[in-house]
């Protein structure tokens, strides 16, 4: 049951929504910004959210959930303007410079990052995180990646076929 | 079981993320990827994820034959550079190729394919003997009016983009002279033939068809067929077209056409008109001689090229000032025949001679056009900016062709291999994935090409992803399964191999 007021009050300041982390910590944003998610702007659009409800989102622990709204506060106002196709040189430089900020941190937290992203559907953020993991995984060996990466050491049947592959894969090391 | 969610970040991405990431690498990185682990060795063997690899990635290389060495091709960068040199099988020296294959051929219908990654040699099935060694004599002289070449078997290589197959399509230049000489007025036609790669084993021979009797195609060179998509496009010969349909018939009206187009994925010929054919022909009908042989100029000074995946007449107007014109017209709907002339390219004759044969070869993201001049053996660098027309610093060329390096390359394209099978354990079941991408896809129109389009799920519905280790999450598997139409991804002989 959301309230009246808050679900329809379209008039005057910018309508408010609340999203709660995994960790129960409630986070307010314009609408606007919180729809960048292709997750929540179905919900948001149907009215939720508003007054005391709150979006609880269960996989986004507050740390990450707060990282995320950064973003879609900045890319809120050129979102808004359908794709920014009318916004000058120096707003997209200016948002270039955030962004490559922005991913600019430890591999754990843009881990959750991606996380975030992908159950949010925010897709700028999505193709910037994987961004970010191309550039880190560009040029490695397979073994670098399995470690950057923090998987487990092979197995010796999962190195036999690492070897096989990289006597037939042999001009891609070149 | 160990949780890894320590500081050193997981390896457990889900899909679609992983998709993203690796979608922006270079080929050459995938394929060392693929020794990662074996989630990341199926999502980059994945058809779709090949598809929208190559979409992204499609830097150009050239393949060179050298007019010395008819022993090897060589793959070189658009600087000239020798990046790889490939042997091919002895007595194959033709080209063709625009495809992340090259087609190597002989005059006389031995054909092989070289993967331009590896340099693995696939041989193919010889073309059927539709030679005929002895003309009749009393036609030797009136047959060699028409075909002065000796007779060679052109090849085109092309793929069909609905079903993923390679289809070589084979013409022999001369027409099969047996219904030259039968008793029917017709006009003799061309001995082709289809051959589909990577089909079944049963399909995997060669398909003859007869070119409709019309259908004399101007075919000297490897490089007169040119393909772009599914079809191959070669002009008509000029040295018959207008005395049989002359130009009484086009100013009665008879569609003034003489460009030929051979599509790959229906084995259908058919015709289409040259560039500027509704100027000329606004009423039905031509309005006068010198409109008549304007047209007729349009085609006879013609070449037909492939630039950007348009196909592109290139025409060669009367030189003036020592100065030779080039007309580059392209294709720009091939539905409804729209030519538009994009560029006119003025070169002093010391550098393009008026009698030379003019290959535009490939169109650079910076607007530059890469032209082979098929007499000199040499490639130009065309910078329509600075109308200079700098030669590509290489040894003598016999032949080129474009080819790129993809990841289907990785082996030849055959039908998917085993390991997609490793997915099924991990899907869902069948019947429930049939289900849901049938109500998905009602719900939500997939774009072509395959992108994999987000929609709305549930908070919830990926949180089992990262519980799954290094495995393929089946839920995020299940997601992109059910997003893609089925005829895209050929998925159903990868996820439901028991239906």
């Amino acid at each position: 049951m959301a309230a009246p007021e808050s679900g329809d009050g379209n008039n005057g300041a910018a309508r408010m929504v609340t999203l709660i982390s995994s960790d129960n910590t409630r986070f307010e944003v314009e609408a606007a910004a919180a729809s960048l998610s292709q997750t929540l702007q179905l919900t948001i659009l149907d009215g939720g959210g508003g007054g005391g409800d709150g979006i609880p989102l269960p996989n986004v622990d507050s740390a990450t959930l707060s990282k995320v709204l950064e973003y879609c506060i900045k890319h809120a106002p050129a979102a808004a303007n359908g794709g920014a196709p009318n916004a000058t040189a120096v707003d997209r430089a200016e948002l270039e410079r955030f962004d490559n900020e922005f991913v600019n941190i430890d591999q754990s937290v843009l881990y959750s990052l991606i996380m975030a992203a992908h159950n949010l559907e925010i897709e700028g953020l999505q193709s910037l995180v994987a961004k970010k993991v191309a550039d880190m995984i560009k040029g490695k060996s397979p073994m670098e990646i399995r470690r950057t990466l923090g998987f487990p050491d092979p197995t010796p049947e999962e190195q036999a076929e690492m070897n096989a592959h990289m006597l037939e894969y042999g001009w891609a090391y070149e | 079981m160990k949780r890894r969610n320590n500081a050193a970040g997981h390896g457990v991405l889900p899909l679609d993320v992983l998709f993203d990431v690796l979608v922006r690498l270079p080929a050459k990185e995938i394929c060392r990827f693929r020794a990662v682990c074996r989630p990341w060795r199926c999502l980059t063997s994945d058809p779709v994820f090949i598809q929208e690899h190559a979409a992204r990635h499609r830097s150009p290389l050239i393949v060179a034959s050298f007019h010395d060495d008819d022993k090897h091709v060589h793959l070189m960068d658009l600087s000239g550079r020798i990046l790889k040199t490939l042997p091919v099988p002895a007595g194959l020296t033709s080209l063709c190729s625009r495809l992340d294959l090259i087609c190597v051929a002989s005059l006389i219908g031995n054909i092989s394919l070289i993967n331009p990654a590896t340099g693995t040699v696939k041989h193919l099935p010889n073309a059927p003997a539709e030679h005929f060694d002895s003309h009749d004599s009393s036609s030797d002289e009136e047959w060699g009016l028409l075909h002065p070449e000796p007779e060679i078997d052109v090849f085109a290589l092309g793929r069909v983009d609905s079903t993923g197959e390679y289809k070589v399509l084979r013409v022999s230049s001369v027409p099969t002279p047996t219904t030259w000489f039968d008793d029917r007025e017709d006009l003799p036609c061309h001995g082709t033939g289809v051959l589909t790669v990577n089909g079944s084993a049963r399909r995997t021979r060669w398909i003859s068809h007869m070119s409709p009797d019309e259908f004399l195609l101007d075919l000297e060179y490897m490089d007169d067929a040119v393909v772009v998509g599914g079809s191959v496009y070669f002009l008509w010969h000029t040295g018959m077209f207008p005395m049989r349909r002359d130009e009484e018939d086009m100013r009665c009206g008879i569609s003034p056409h003489y460009i030929a187009v051979f599509n790959l994925d229906k084995e259908q010929w058919r015709s289409i008109p040259g560039p500027r054919h509704g100027e000329y022909y606004d009423h039905g009908s031509f309005d006068d001689d010198e409109d008549v042989s304007k047209y007729f100029d349009m085609w006879t000074g013609s070449t037909l090229a492939e630039l950007n995946g348009c196909l592109v007449l290139v025409h060669k107007r009367d030189p003036q000032d020592s100065s030779t014109f080039l007309d580059l017209w392209f294709l720009t709907d091939a539905k409804k025949h729209v030519w538009a002339k994009q560029y006119t390219i003025l070169a002093p004759e010391a550098i393009i001679p008026a009698t030379e044969r003019v290959k535009p070869l490939l169109l650079l993201h910076d607007g530059r056009i890469v032209i082979f001049l098929g007499s000199k053996g040499v490639l130009l660098v065309y910078d329509p900016a600075t109308n200079l027309f700098p030669e590509m610093d290489t040894r003598r060329l016999d032949a080129v062709v474009s080819t790129y390096i993809t990841l289907s390359t990785r082996s030849f394209p055959y039908a998917p291999r085993r390991q997609h099978l490793d997915l099924r354990s991990h899907l869902l079941g069948a019947r429930r994935i049939i289900q849901a991408r049938a109500a998905c896809l009602k719900v939500q129109q997939p774009s072509t090409p395959v992108a994999l389009r987000r929609r709305p799920v549930m908070v919830n519905h990926l949180a089992a992803a990262s519980r799954h280790g290094r495995v393929m999450p089946p839920d995020v598997l299940f997601d992109i399964l059910l997003r893609l139409p089925a005829k895209d991804c050929r998925l159903p002989a990868l996820a439901i191999p028991d239906l």
